[in-house]
């Protein structure tokens, strides 16, 4: 393994990147980047606050959204790739033939990218290129190949998948590619979301419910199915979910990823479940209940994260259900993260925050939740916990914001501050937001 | 810093902004910088945002680094974004549980 997490055969660790040099590069486009835990023989990193890491994790969901009406533009009309249908398909029949060479670049990197974007436009036509690219030299561009098959939709891409998922090599596949089951699981499910037929299900259940050789393998390959149905909802696991869900044997991680999927799936008949989980004994299993219940919309889920954000042992499972709570927007009882963000432990203002902040996005209108937060921004003496902030009155998207925000980029010394701020300035996203990013893009773009 | 300020502007999707953004995409140091910039600019909905990214790939001049990076951009804008990122979110909640394979997945994606 190298310095990201990705496999040691030569190909080299991706650039250590980012802003900041203690964390390595993110999985999600933005920064700062999530973190990945300290290990036995690794370099010791600086670990972020929980809250930074679970907003490193979120915030993708926060900008994929268009600004609101009102901003610097409006938000656009028809599709998320426009609305100029004809331009479109003109533009990617252009490209093909680039990238079906590009797929073929001595520099593999270039594969690599070129891979990843036909898998989501080439369609029927990237499906000989992607599987030509399984016998690469460069497993990086193997993974992105078989991630790519899955990405086109494409009836034929799916049976070499669904060959890989099962025996874990073939289809031309050049040895040592490594987690070779996983990764096809999960490309059937981008697949599944793009075309794929629900045949494919069975398949998923099945190898749930295969023995395999190694409890080790057992568990990565039920992960990669709730994987698969957390990206294309299906039912089909709802059985053998609760029953991993019940088992004390079965592996924790297997159950953390259970809950969660229930949550991101919404798998209704798995919520009696679910709720029980928010009491069970094992922290981490409360953790991961409290973020599934923030997007359950059942009776008992409020009364369940009030419970957790109040009276929790573990900081993490309050300050999740803190932030769950926000999920539910208007629903949700702004009281008790107000309280908890003026008078609550330090340490969970920052969820406070943050919980304020999603209630506002998620009910879509920020009345009431501006004042406390730009209180609490005034008197936080913690550089952290300001981020934290930064971020809320960002999901606010009340132009009063804009401001206090400015000045909190242009004051502080703290480059993460400064990276929230400037994240919170455009999720406000007027007109002087705007010309303060422009302003720092400019300031920055000194020679390197 | 201005990697987040780059994420934001694109979000913003200001016509006015493409030609600087572009420009700080061929800036990029590395495929990491060049592919989170590439990735802000995919959020601008600004039809001039596809005209210049392809123009930028017939820049001789143009970095890899940077040429990459579009091809993602190009990929997420006309593909459609598969909400991947979001889903590995989940594994923000217990972070000691993370695995090697989701890691690699979510670079491998983006």
């Amino acid at each position: 393994m190298n310095a990201y997490g990705g496999p040691a055969d030569g190909n080299g660790p991706r650039p250590a990147g980012g802003t900041s040099p203690a964390t390595p590069a993110p999985a999600a486009p933005g920064v700062p980047q999530p973190s990945t835990p300290n290990r036995p023989g690794a370099a010791f990193v600086a670990q972020p606050a929980a809250w930074q890491t679970w907003w490193n994790f979120q915030q993708v969901e926060f900008f994929r959204r268009a600004p609101r009406a009102g901003a610097v533009t409006a938000p656009p009309s028809g599709d998320s790739v426009g609305s100029d249908g004809t331009a479109l398909a003109a533009m990617r029949a252009r490209l093909l033939p680039r990238l079906l060479k590009d797929a073929k670049s001595p520099h593999a990197t270039t594969r690599e990218a070129a891979l990843t974007a036909l898998g989501r436009f080439g369609g029927n036509e990237a499906v000989a290129a992607l599987r030509a690219a399984l016998r690469d030299e460069n497993s990086l561009v193997r993974i992105a190949a078989i991630l790519g098959l899955g990405s086109t939709g494409a009836s034929s891409a799916s049976h070499t998948l669904l060959h890989l998922a099962f025996h874990g090599n073939g289809e031309g596949l050049r040895d040592g590619t490594p987690w070779v089951r996983q990764l096809s699981i999960v490309a059937l499910g981008l697949g599944r979301r793009r075309g794929f037929t629900a045949t494919v299900d069975p398949v998923i259940e099945a190898l749930f419910k295969s023995p395999w050789s190694s409890d080790t393998e057992r568990a990565e390959v039920r992960k990669a199915c709730l994987l698969f149905v957390a990206l294309s909802p299906t039912t089909i696991l709802d059985a053998p979910i609760l029953q991993s869900l019940r088992d004390e044997s079965e592996n924790l991680g297997v159950r953390t990823r259970a809950l969660e999927t229930i949550g991101l799936a919404r798998l209704q008949n798995c919520v009696p479940d679910l709720l029980v989980m928010a009491s069970h004994p094992r922290a981490e299993l409360r953790r991961s209940a409290a973020l599934a219940l923030g997007r359950i919309d059942d009776a008992g889920a409020i009364p369940a994260l009030v419970r957790m954000a109040e009276n929790d042992n573990d900081e993490v499972a309050r300050g999740y259900a803190l932030a769950s709570l926000g999920r539910h927007g208007d629903k949700g009882p702004k009281g008790v993260l107000e309280k908890a963000l003026a008078d609550g432990p330090k340490r969970l203002r920052p969820w406070a925050s943050l919980g304020l902040g999603m209630r506002a996005w998620f009910s879509n209108r920020a009345v009431g939740s501006t004042a406390p937060l730009l209180a609490a921004l005034e008197h936080e003496s913690n550089i952290s916990t300001r981020g934290a902030h930064a971020i809320a009155l960002g999901l606010t998207r009340e132009p009063l914001a804009a401001n206090p925000l400015a000045s909190l980029l242009d004051g502080s010394s703290d480059t993460d501050t400064r990276q929230l701020a400037s994240l919170g300035l455009a999720l406000v996203g007027v007109t002087p937001a705007r010309e303060r990013l422009v302003a720092h893009v400019v300031e920055d773009a000194s020679p390197r | 810093m201005s990697l987040a300020a780059e994420l934001g502007l694109g979000y913003l999707s200001d016509p006015k902004d493409v030609a600087l953004l572009v420009r700080e995409l061929d800036r990029s140091r590395n495929l990491f910088e060049a592919r989170t910039r590439a990735v802000g600019l995919s959020r601008s909905q600004s039809p001039e945002v596809l005209k210049a990214l392809e123009a930028a790939l017939e820049d001789p001049k143009i970095s890899r680094a940077a040429y990459e990076g579009i091809l993602i951009a190009l990929g997420l804008r006309l593909g459609g974004d598969p909400g991947l990122n979001l889903t590995l979110a989940q594994s923000g909640s217990n972070p000691d549980m993370w695995d090697e394979w989701q890691t690699v997945v979510a670079y491998s994606v983006l």
